[in-house]
């Protein structure tokens, strides 16, 4: 392994710069995530850069986020274009830690295929045979529209075999000692917006991972920004535009950059608030508050600490939490309830092989009576109720009694709609049953 | 899917409290070597002026920084020895940062922790070694006073300038050079 590592090292001949490193691990950026501030990082590094606990904060700028975004596939396919090297000692590397600890990250269609190819072509002379029968494959493949190609990365695996055998063509393609023209116009037809179809122009990239020109998927009068091929919404505000695909844009293609640039300016003089005045925009989601006092009594909405939904990327999850029974990867499959509703069929996003057919179940979240009794099951007084006030340090919060299986039943909106404390319902019976009326209720 | 590991931003111990499940760590202990490694080639490269850093011996772990009192300060001349000690999640959490030689200063408190910012409740994986050493650097020309360690210091600094700076100067002579 060791050896391997090191016949890498002297072949990587890639300078990797600045800006394509990402800012935690200082490698070339791996399955990059685009936060809504616009700054990148792997996927790996945001995830566990991420806090558990309450709201995350951009490892640059600060800028608080409550959903882990999907990785953006096409920056990820840019940069194994550009540093195929590169990308192919990273892809090892992730790959041993994944098996590691176990967990691992989306399944890019191409990117074990390619990363393979990548690493034969250069490392391992000696066994060209799947090689070429991989490239005989993909020159039939080339008569392609260039356009369908670009947007066939853009769709989730939906139609995995098609965008597999496409992308691969490609990055063959450029494998091979192209003209430098021809490996310009594939790079072009990989960054077009999936709504106007022509180069990205500002780009911004949502939630989901997909990047559009800010122009054509911010529609101010929207108030909300939601993903045309994913229906996802962008949650938390407006993203800003990705400073660092913008450069790599205009230096790239310095004309075309400028003109579009100038045709959409023209043509819109919008004021698109960006992130940062997100909680000015009316209509915005807010970023839930995590109020640990709230928590402490049991009147907060409902938080599942170190949990994530896997649609949305929510972490941790407010409100209610649905455990899949069936997924058996050690890192689980849970989704929000708006995700839960929701008809969305998206893959996993740590790569679990979930299924539609697969059954949920409701979750409670941890009630710090529960934490209490735990640590000191002595303190149950006789009435089974405990005083959480010996608990409390914050004075602001009043004592309350709690009744030992009463089930929290508090609708999360309700809570975070008129932000009161307390209200807890003593009638539930507990456990799902509970959290279902409540959920029906609304 | 579950979070990694909880950076503890809230005064909840992160084990028991985790729902009785206690999930691995998911930062491996090569990749902060490798984060280490990386950042000694770069300063090797190119270190911020007046500063410099490296393992202190076999152990990627523990570094050793040396940081010249920068001019127009009453450090100036003096050269400051810091021990770095990275964790083993490094760059999730903060490296410890603590001075070996004797300061004057209202954010050192006697035993050389430093109470900077960004190395506690601010720190981001995105920060550096270097970046820490400039803000350290910065920290000698202008103090912390409104969130000091040692408050006598911090006072004298704003009631006093002139008595602090020489005092300063003193120490910096002693056990500085």
């Amino acid at each position: 392994m060791e050896n391997g590592q090191e016949n890498h090292e002297d072949i990587q001949i890639e300078e990797i710069p600045d800006e394509f490193q990402c800012c935690v691990c200082l490698e070339l950026l791996y399955k990059p995530v685009v936060l809504g501030c616009g700054h990148i990082a792997c996927f790996w590094c945001i995830f566990k850069a991420m806090n558990t606990w309450r709201e995350s904060h951009c490892p640059i700028c600060r800028h608080p986020y409550h959903h882990f975004p999907s990785f953006c596939r096409l920056m990820h396919s840019l940069l194994v274009k550009l540093y195929p090297l590169a990308s192919a000692r990273r892809v090892k590397q992730v790959e041993e830690e994944e098996k590691e600890v176990g967990y691992f990250s989306p399944e890019f269609a191409d990117n074990l295929p390619v990363s393979r190819c990548k690493t034969d072509l250069v490392l391992d002379t000696a066994s060209p045979h799947s090689v070429s029968s991989q490239k005989c494959g993909s020159a039939g493949e080339r008569e392609h529209s260039s356009v369908d190609v670009s947007l066939d990365t853009v769709v989730p695996a939906t139609s995995s075999s098609e965008t597999n055998k496409d992308t691969m063509s490609k990055n063959l393609n450029f494998a091979d000692e192209h003209a430098s023209a021809s490996e310009k116009q594939v790079l072009m037809t990989d960054l077009l917006c999936g709504i106007c179809k022509l180069l990205l122009c500002q780009p911004v990239v949502l939630n989901c991972g997909h990047v559009y020109c800010e122009n054509c998927v911010i529609n101010p009068s929207d108030k909300l920004c939601r993903c045309p091929v994913c229906q996802l919404e962008h949650p938390n505000g407006y993203p800003n535009i990705c400073l660092v695909l913008e450069h790599y844009l205009e230096e790239q293609f310095p004309e075309l950059y400028a003109e579009r640039k100038r045709a959409s300016v023209g043509r819109s003089d919008r004021q698109i608030p960006s992130t940062r005045n997100q909680d000015e925009v009316a209509g915005c989601k807010p970023l839930p508050r995590f109020d640990l006092s709230a928590w402490l009594t049991g009147g907060g909405p409902q938080i599942h600490f170190g949990v994530g939904c896997d649609y949305c990327g929510m972490c941790p999850i407010v409100g209610e939490r649905y455990k899949c029974k069936d997924c058996k990867e050690k890192i689980g499959f849970d989704l929000c309830e708006g995700c839960y509703k929701s008809s969305s069929k998206l893959p996993g996003r740590f790569n679990q092989q979930h299924t539609p057919e697969h059954q949920f179940e409701l979750i409670q979240p941890l009630q710090v009576r529960n934490v209490v009794l735990r640590l000191q099951p002595e303190r149950l007084e006789e009435d089974g109720s405990i005083d959480l006030l010996e608990y409390v340090e914050d004075s602001s919060v009043e004592p309350q009694h709690m009744e030992e299986d009463s089930s929290e039943t508090n609708s999360p909106r309700d809570d975070l709609r008129d932000g009161q404390v307390g209200n807890i319902s003593s009638s539930g019976t507990g456990g799902d049953q509970g959290g279902r009326e409540s959920a029906d209720r609304n | 899917m579950y979070g990694g590991a909880p950076s503890g931003g809230i005064g909840i111990s992160g084990g028991g409290s985790g729902g009785g499940r206690t999930w691995p760590s998911t930062t491996s202990v090569s990749s902060s070597g490798k984060r280490i490694q990386k950042e000694m080639t770069e300063l090797s490269m190119e270190a911020p002026p007046d500063c410099a850093a490296g393992p202190k011996g076999d152990n990627l772990y523990h570094w050793v920084a040396t940081l010249f009192g920068p001019p127009g300060t009453p450090y100036e001349g003096g050269i400051f020895f810091l021990d770095i000690t990275f964790p083993s999640d490094y760059p999730f959490k903060p490296p410890k940062v603590v001075f070996k030689t004797r300061i004057y200063h209202c954010n050192v408190d006697p035993a050389g922790n430093v109470s900077l910012d960004i190395l506690t409740e601010n720190w981001s994986p995105a920060l550096t070694i270097s970046k820490v050493l400039l803000a350290l650097r910065s920290m000698f020309t202008n103090p912390e006073t409104y969130k000091p360690v040692v408050p006598g210091i911090a006072h004298l600094y704003l009631g006093d300038k002139a008595k602090h700076d020489e005092i300063a100067t003193q120490w910096t002579l002693r056990f500085a050079r």
